[in-house]
């Protein structure tokens, strides 16, 4: 009988052990993950959690301490320009030359590529509306964004790497340029990774997310196992609270803090244990509440020093 | 294609620079043959002989030393503040060749601001009729000299532009070395050669740690 398994497609990013130091402080500290091919991978995490500066050693920008990392399976400190050109990159606040029209841009950009797709291009620019011969400083930054996307996109990549490519956009404009950006990227199966603080961005349309807490990757599954991986235990008394009753230090207790007459209780992977503490409390009502993402990173992240990671195995999770 | 598309952005980014930097090596030369624009009532100081004298040995290159300066600051922090190192490494060529082509559109601008005017000067100088005094080669052999002194002052801010350090002292370290050796080269007639090789070797210690830097720098 023939065999017919298919080869295990190698990740599109694996990364291992990437640290940083600046001034003697880890910023980015033993940072760990792989992204299989085709996953849209949503990077959070507060502003200083090391995001930024991860994705930039991923793309060879910042020098890591100690780790490496492989892009497409090829080391990223050894990066081939055969294997840049497959893959894509929009730096945190969309940074091209002021002066130049959209038509210089392109110029500019379009003789470092051999497999530009003028077509493409011009089909994204169409979409956006925007001018060829408005200078880039004339633009806003929502437009700005839009050509940075579609220069990304104009070389047809297998991978984009995006630093929070909505940051300073507002709401409308944020949304409307992530829809975009789903759209037109994904529709080859690409392996997309943005960074991101804002949840609600995320949420709608990412695969798998990652959690950067203070340099350190906390949470690394998909978006619906972290939904559910956090929950919220709501203990309520006959009596305000007011820090009198404290829930006992367990593994999976992220944070608690009470509100009049309630004790609330952030715990991730919600058990037997933690259930059996609550009630030893002797409170009058204990209900488990659901939370959406934002509110479950929000938690999380709040209460950072005693987040428990919260990985999945990457494979079984991704099938 | 692309290094044409990257020297023109040069080109374009350091063209007010050297804009300023031709009209003040013009505005030097014309003085000296008399000629000062600048001067309202149009009485004209004494009449030098242009590229042999003391006005080229210490204005010309102290303009093209703060022209070159200027230049090699201006091509590393103006992507630094824009952020636009991140977008320019990301091409897929090798930072070393585009480093190269920065580096030669910078140096090749200062030599075009700084050279031409002598070259055209000696042009005008050499045909028939246009001034009493023979023009010599040999005698702007100083001028030369300080122009290719100029390219470790050019480099060395470049170098310091790029890097970073955790204090001023060392990120100007490169900058103090590149102007002792450019006082030392071309302020004496003598050892042409010998100040030719000296400036040689320090370019070449300079674009080898402009390369390295390249790949060591955290960009961001």
């Amino acid at each position: 009988m023939t065999d017919l398994a298919q080869p295990v497609p190698s990740p599109a990013i694996e990364v291992q052990g990437l640290t940083k130091y600046y001034d003697g402080k880890a910023v980015v500290n033993d940072v760990s993950f792989q992204i299989p091919t085709g996953c849209v991978f949503g990077f959070l995490g507060c502003n200083g959690a090391g995001k930024s500066t991860t994705t930039k050693m991923l793309m060879g920008m910042v020098v890591p301490d100690a780790g490496s990392a492989k892009l497409l399976g090829h080391e990223v400190s050894t990066l081939d320009p055969q294997v840049r050109e497959r893959i894509a990159y929009i730096a945190e606040g969309h940074p091209l030359y002021s002066w130049m029209s959209i038509r210089e841009a392109i110029r500019f950009t379009k003789p470092f590529y051999k497999r530009w797709n003028q077509e493409l291009l011009e089909q994204v620019l169409e979409h956006f509306g925007l001018p060829l011969t408005r200078k880039i400083r004339r633009l806003s930054k929502g437009q700005q964004a839009q050509v940075s996307l579609a220069l990304a996109i104009a070389p047809q990549p297998e991978l984009l790497i995006l630093d929070d490519p909505t940051l300073g956009l507002d709401t409308v404009v944020r949304r409307e340029f992530l829809e975009s950006m789903i759209q037109i990227i994904q529709r080859e199966g690409r392996t997309i990774m943005f960074s991101s603080h804002i949840l609600g961005d995320v949420e709608r349309v990412a695969d798998r997310i990652g959690i950067m807490v203070d340099g350190r990757l906390q949470v690394d599954c998909t978006t619906e196992e972290f939904k559910q991986s956090v929950s919220k235990l709501v203990l309520e008394f006959d009596r305000p609270v007011n820090g009198s009753i404290v829930f006992p230090e367990c593994k999976g207790v992220v944070g608690s803090r009470s509100i009049l007459n309630q004790l609330e209780v952030i715990v991730v992977n919600l058990n037997d244990e933690h259930r059996l503490l609550a009630e030893r409390l002797e409170p009058k009502q204990i209900e488990t509440e659901s939370m959406n993402l934002e509110d479950s990173f929000l938690e999380y992240t709040r209460t950072n020093r005693k987040s428990v990671p919260v990985f999945v195995d990457q494979l079984k999770s991704h099938s | 294609m692309w290094p044409i598309t990257l020297a023109y952005k040069e080109f374009r980014q350091l063209l007010p620079i050297q804009i300023v930097g031709l009209i003040l090596v013009l505005l030097t030369i014309f003085g000296m043959c008399g000629i000062n624009i600048l001067t309202i009532s149009g009485n004209s100081s004494t009449t030098e002989i242009p590229f042999y004298n003391d006005t080229t040995a210490q204005f010309l290159p102290a303009i093209g030393a703060m022209l070159a300066g200027i230049t090699g600051y201006w091509q590393t922090l103006s992507e630094s503040m824009r952020g636009t190192w991140l977008f320019l490494w990301h091409r897929p060529i090798a930072r070393s060749r585009m480093t190269l082509v920065k580096l030669s559109s910078g140096l090749g601008l200062i030599w075009c601001v700084t050279v031409f005017p002598m070259l055209f000067y000696a042009l005008w100088a050499g045909s028939q009729g246009s001034i009493a005094a023979p023009f010599l080669w040999e005698n702007t052999l100083m001028y030369w000299k300080s122009c290719f002194g100029l390219s470790m002052i050019y480099l060395s801010c470049y170098l310091s532009g790029l890097r970073r350090a955790r204090w001023y002292g060392t990120r100007l370290l490169p900058v103090l070395m590149a102007i002792s050796a450019f006082l030392l080269t071309t302020t004496t007639e003598y050892y042409a050669g010998l100040s030719l090789l000296l400036i040689l070797a320090i370019d070449v210690i300079l674009i080898a740690a402009i390369f390295t830097q390249c790949h060591l720098e955290d960009f961001s």
